[in-house]
């Protein structure tokens, strides 16, 4: 079963059948939060996101307009230290140094469908990821062995607990990406 | 260079002709071939966040643009299969990758049809590409291969909107070039090659 396949299985399932006409698109949706100072410690993102202005966030809410969904084929978690608005000074990183921990639980309708699955080293040690711009450059990218479906009008959010304390004028960002639809009442292109 | 195995060229052109036939137009007999347009903008002194990309490309000449109209003659059209964007601003423009500047976020409309939504350059390039199959070392130039081909009708308007974290003078420097690169048609009235 491929991608598109899966998307439209799972919203056929709740009863969305028009999802086949949507526009086919690429995603990638982002929450930011303060980093904590202190070891261990947890986040929730996308709950909430309604209070954070881009570009802190790229969305406006977590869950999907009708007609839109997403099957996520991989997830990140990246940090800008001592972020600011002000210029482009900023760059962004990997959280912490190895051996940082990261673990990741994915919810999506009230169903955890990632369940402590481990970031931080993966993303450190260049494990679980297939694309390297330079020999030298570490990747925040987690592929996932399954695309997981989030329809429409479903909430999901993620929670991670993050062994590097990390400082609270940096911002840490959790993305989630793969293929996607948009409500197309017309013309597919 | 990627050579793509005949299963993923086939639903390329599948999805083209499926699109084009569906607005009336039989592109079947067109000549295939492949397509790299942009556009280029200079966002230093603009006053705002948000630029529109192939809109105005009349008004420019080479080598701002290698297109005249922001929608392609009859017989003409495309698969956008990768997005690229490049700085294009002086001798040290401000870099995309690995950056604040990489959570500009970028829309394409075909049509009044949005197909590309809020898609940050953080997916494009550096240590959060998603799907990118030209590496480069350069900070200033990032793409993305799409996950969908998207598929751009004859004599059907299209844009790109880039909306950045930063002011231009934050930024330090941008002046932005959108590339589409992909599968095409061009009007081919004879033989097909």
């Amino acid at each position: 079963m491929n991608v598109a396949q899966q998307i439209v299985g799972v919203n056929e399932r709740l009863g969305n059948f028009a999802v086949p006409q949507m526009q086919g698109t690429t995603r990638y949706i982002y929450d930011a939060l303060d980093g904590v100072a202190a070891v261990n410690s947890g986040y929730n993102f996308f709950q909430g996101v309604s209070n954070r202005v881009y570009p802190l966030s790229n969305i406006n809410q977590n869950r999907f307009e009708a007609g839109e969904s997403l099957a996520v084929q991989g997830i990140q978690l990246f940090a800008i230290p001592t972020y600011s608005t002000a210029n482009n000074g900023s760059a962004n990183g990997v959280i912490g140094a190895f051996p940082t921990t990261a673990v990741i639980n994915l919810f999506i309708g009230n169903q955890r469908v990632l369940k402590n699955i481990e970031l931080g080293v993966f993303s450190l040690s260049n494990l679980g990821k297939s694309i390297l711009t330079t020999t030298a450059q570490t990747g925040a990218n987690v592929f996932l062995e399954t695309p997981l479906v989030i329809p429409p009008q479903v909430e999901f959010f993620v929670t991670a607990q993050i062994s590097a304390s990390i400082a609270a004028t940096s911002k840490v960002f959790c993305a989630l990406w793969g293929t996607g639809t948009l409500l197309n009442p017309k013309e597919n292109y | 260079m990627q050579n793509l195995p005949f299963a993923a060229q086939q639903e390329q052109v599948n999805k083209f002709l499926e699109a084009t036939r569906m607005l009336g137009a039989q592109m079947d007999s067109q000549q295939g071939t492949t397509r790299v347009i942009y556009d280029t903008q200079d966002v230093t002194t603009a006053p705002t966040t948000s630029y529109d990309f192939f809109s105005q490309v009349s008004s420019k000449t080479f080598p701002a643009t290698n297109i005249n109209d922001n929608r392609f003659e009859p017989g003409e059209g495309m698969v956008i299969k990768e997005i690229v964007i490049a700085n294009t601003q002086g001798t040290t423009p401000a870099a995309v990758v690995n950056t604040l500047l990489g959570a500009t976020l970028v829309n394409v409309l075909i049509g009044n049809n949005r197909v590309i939504k809020d898609l940050p350059l953080w997916a494009f390039g550096g240590l959060t590409a998603i799907n990118n199959l030209n590496p480069t070392t350069s900070t200033a130039i990032t793409g993305i291969r799409l996950l969908t081909n998207i598929v751009i009708p004859p004599q059907v308007q299209f844009v790109c909107n880039l909306r950045t974290p930063l002011s231009p003078a934050a930024a330090q420097g941008i002046t932005f070039r959108v590339y589409f690169k992909g599968y095409g048609k061009l009007f081919n009235p004879r033989n097909n090659y």
